[in-house]
């Protein structure tokens, strides 16, 4: 009896022991991890978190922000924004060193780079590199997500070894979004391509700051720097983009400085507890995140346009904003679309109102509320805090939303095959809004297509003026259609807008990022810092 | 024959060393009572089925007890601390803590017990077939069990939820299969041992079933160490729960269950860790509690450990 008491206690002591002990973690491993940075500090190591893994590193596939955040400093486009800016006024050559266009904006010639290496010695970029890449795009045969962005392409021709000319089909304003250096837009090398054959995906030759060294898998992708990069040597010997998922943990790592900048947490309190902190700042990405529900229209119940109202009726999304996300990061959302693209524009959104969703569930058919199928749901917190908000504003007006929660991966590939009703997803695109007008609300970009994207509510009622506004020249006018178009989008409440995140980041003082953020925001055209051949870590 | 004449020796110790008077007739027609006296003698005991007792009775009155509803959000009051609108604080989506723990124990106590009655019979029943018929039957469903019990129950458990999709029947069903082979392996040995004995023998001699004899004769005589076990499986049964929903494939939000209440408090562990704590909490004080009863329970099963109490 004694005994069993004795180890009862000394259970009861071990796990009060744990307890403390997980509490007091963050300083233990605080030192540890000082110890660890002064060990490399011969080798600048800029050590980066990435949440998930970065599979496909040929950037005319990449579209996780694991990828674009990896192959952002590997790969060039022929313009880029500058350093730390999504303003479409501060375009500047990347690749291309000028360009101009005809009157009708229907010709654009761009003057390719002289000297430009590729990396791992294959050789000269040319003009002829330029065409192959945009021709390999645009062949529908290669499967390019981002094929659909340059149907407006006739041809790309090159006139000796250093001009590329890109004739269009129509006038287009906003062409130099197409040749960024963002999706599509990155130039691959033809030679390591062809060389590579199936494993095109894993190679990543480019002409950027980084190269690929080695990949591995749910540990970490290793870059090293390109001493022949045509800005300069960069100033860091490398970085190592670390796979990790748990926010505690990243957080944990950027406090004792084993991780240099980490992802943090999109959360009012936690903004507002980790701004006091001494050993890094915390900024957010611009543009920011546009996070809305999409309702599946070719599916009951959300073929009838009453219950769609209702749902859109239960939720509160300055609720969300104001309450969760706070608004030092977040912003309220003006329209389905994001609000600070090209084209964007206010609308008058429906919601907040309980009682208007009941009387529409009942006209629909459901006086007695209704249950929607089990939907899958990520468990990454961006995504699942959105669905679990939601589901108590539903169930308030009748509307259970059962949830199954599965890896991002796997909710990234169900909502691709048709497979919720509910798809709550968050984006950023070139800030120009026939982008993700073509993607979520074009009827050929319908998931199950071959042309599939994103459009997982199989929504087709601004497919003509769409097609119309591509070819629009005048920029008013431009803005008058997508005014339109955004107008019929909210009227036919396909898409829920819950918020324009800004994605919290967490960056130790020593890093000195080569631009300056602004007001704790920097441009970026993904969930990341961008980082350039000037970032560098200050001893 | 034999449990009878143990039990009323053990009596005979237990009374002697209270030196109360002993209502023979009375005390072996009800061996409860023989518990209910060890464990009168047993403060952790006590303390186990105390806590038990407020356990079962907190998930039974959830509806009343927990003072807000635990799925009701309150964005402008998250994450908070203790205080008396909320004692136990708030959490992500600024639901009540203790009203979820309330209702957690629901989760976890229908969960739990409905696993390991369900292994219980199943189990038992293999047990005492496999070893009353022995042979051939014996080897098969020994073999069986040993291949189930090779699997550890988490993993068994994520196997059947990730095919079969996460809900509570498949979630049961998981456990279950997982607990059958401890009540198995517990029933099976006293089967053989007792099938030998003169008095089932006797039983066969006069023409009794085998049913009768399994279920007669040989069932009762495994009722104790069978509840040390059942106990002990709910334990388990609780824990391996927590520990799916903590990964996000056991029972799906916002249902509340203490694993997933500790899942959404991760992110949470650096600025508000009562958020995994209180779950945590009563995740171990509930496992604590049944391992008490369960080793109390044994304890009165064992006449060594009768005899040498007092």
């Amino acid at each position: 009896m004694r005994n069993k008491k004795f180890s009862i206690g000394i259970v009861l002591l071990v796990m009060v022991s744990m307890l403390l002990s997980g509490c007091f973690s963050g300083e233990t491993s605080e030192l540890a991890g000082n110890k660890t940075s002064q060990k490399s500090s011969d080798k600048k190591i800029l050590r980066v978190s990435i949440v998930g893994e970065a599979e496909k590193l040929d950037p005319h596939w990449s579209a996780t922000t694991p990828e674009v955040t990896v192959i952002s400093s590997i790969y060039n486009g022929l313009v880029r924004f500058a350093p730390g800016t999504t303003d479409l006024e501060k375009i500047e050559p990347d690749l291309a060193e000028s360009w101009d266009s005809n009157e009708d904006k229907t010709v654009w010639t761009f003057h390719v780079r002289k000297g430009v290496k590729w990396h791992k010695g294959y050789g000269e970029l040319t003009a002829e590199d330029v065409k192959w890449s945009f021709d390999r795009v645009m062949d529908p045969k290669t499967g390019s997500p981002w094929q659909s962005e340059y149907s407006n392409v006739d041809s790309v021709k090159t006139d000796g070894d250093s001009t590329v000319i890109f004739t269009l089909k129509h006038p287009d304003n906003g062409f130099l979004m197409k040749v960024l250096n963002y999706h599509g837009g990155n130039i691959v090398c033809r030679k390591a391509i062809e060389e590579a054959g199936d494993d095109h995906m894993n190679i990543a030759i480019g002409t950027g700051p980084f190269m690929l060294k080695e990949y591995r898998t749910q540990e970490k992708v290793v870059l090293v720097k390109n001493p022949d990069y045509f800005r300069g040597e960069p100033k860091l010997d490398g970085i190592d983009y670390i796979m990790m998922d748990d926010p505690t943990a990243i957080e944990v790592a950027v406090e004792n400085g084993e991780l240099h900048l980490g992802n943090g947490q999109a959360d009012k309190n936690w903004v507002e507890q980790k701004k006091q902190s001494n050993n890094f700042s915390i900024e957010v990405p611009k543009p920011k995140v546009f996070r809305a529900i999409y309702l599946n229209t070719s599916k009951k119940p959300f073929d009838d346009i009453r219950v769609r109202q209702a749902f859109a009726y239960a939720l509160n999304a300055s609720e969300y904003v104001k309450g969760y996300l706070g608004t030092t990061a977040a912003s309220i959302p003006t329209s389905p679309l994001p609000s600070s693209y090209f084209g964007s524009t206010e609308v008058d959104l429906i919601g907040n109102n309980a009682k208007k969703a009941k009387k529409l569930l009942a006209e629909a058919g459901y006086p007695n509320g209704l249950t929607l199928p089990k939907q899958y749901m990520t468990t990454d917190k961006n995504h699942l805090d959105v669905a679990i908000w939601a589901q108590d504003k539903l169930r308030k007006v009748g509307i259970e939303m059962p949830i199954e929660q599965v890896d991002h991966a796997t909710y990234q590939a169900n909502i691709r095959k048709d497979l919720n009703n509910v798809v709550i997803y968050g984006y950023v695109r070139q800030p120009y809004l026939d982008f993700p007008l073509s993607q979520f609300f074009y009827g050929p970009a319908t998931v199950g297509k071959d042309t599939a994207v994103t459009n997982f509510i199989h929504y087709d009622k601004v497919d003509e003026l769409l097609e119309t506004v591509r070819v629009t020249a005048d920029p008013e006018q431009q803005k008058q259609l997508y005014k339109q178009i955004v107008e019929q989008i909210n009227e036919d409440v396909v898409a829920i807008p819950i918020a324009e995140e800004g994605h919290p980041f967490m960056r130790r003082n020593e890093v000195d990022l080569g631009y300056k953020p602004v007001d704790g925001a920097f441009g970026s055209m993904f969930d990341g810092y961008p980082i350039y051949e000037t970032t560098d870590i200050k001893q | 024959m034999i449990e009878a004449k143990l039990k009323e020796n053990n009596e005979g110790v237990l009374a002697q060393n209270n030196q109360m008077p002993v209502d023979k007739k009375a005390k072996s027609s009800n061996p409860s009572k023989v518990y209910w006296k060890v464990f009168k003698t047993s403060p952790l005991g006590i303390s186990g089925l105390v806590i038990l007792v407020l356990i079962i009775f907190a998930a039974i009155a959830a509806p009343i007890l927990a003072p807000y509803d635990p799925l009701t959000q309150n964005i402008t009051q998250r994450v908070q601390g203790i205080s008396a609108e909320h004692w136990l604080g708030t959490d992500a989506y600024g639901r009540d803590i203790l009203s979820r723990i309330i209702f957690g124990a629901q989760t976890s106590l229908t969960v739990g017990l409905l696993s390991v009655l369900a292994s219980g019979v199943i189990g038992t029943a293999i047990g005492i077939f496999a070893g009353y018929k022995g042979g051939k039957f014996d080897e098969i469903l020994m073999r069986i069990i040993e291949s189930i019990m090779s699997i550890p129950m988490l993993l068994l458990g994520l196997m059947l939820l990730v095919a079969l999709g996460s809900n509570m029947t498949t979630l049961v069903t998981a456990l279950s299969i997982g607990l059958v082979p401890s009540c198995a392996r517990i029933a099976r040995g006293p089967a053989l041992e007792i099938k030998e004995s003169e008095y089932v023998k006797a039983a066969i001699a006069s023409g009794a079933s085998s049913f009768r004899i399994m279920v007669v004769h040989i069932l009762p005589n495994i009722m104790g160490s069978l509840l040390v076990v059942v106990t002990l499986n709910m334990a388990s049964a609780i824990r391996i729960e927590a520990s799916l929903s903590f990964l996000g494939i056991g029972i799906q939000p916002p249902t509340p269950t203490w694993g997933n209440m500790i899942k959404d408090s991760l992110s949470y562990l650096t600025t508000a860790p009562s958020l995994a704590i209180f779950p945590g909490l009563a995740l171990m004080i509930t496992v604590i509690a049944f391992n008490l009863i369960g080793d109390t329970i044994r304890d009165a099963s064992d006449p060594y450990i009768i005899r040498k109490r007092g």
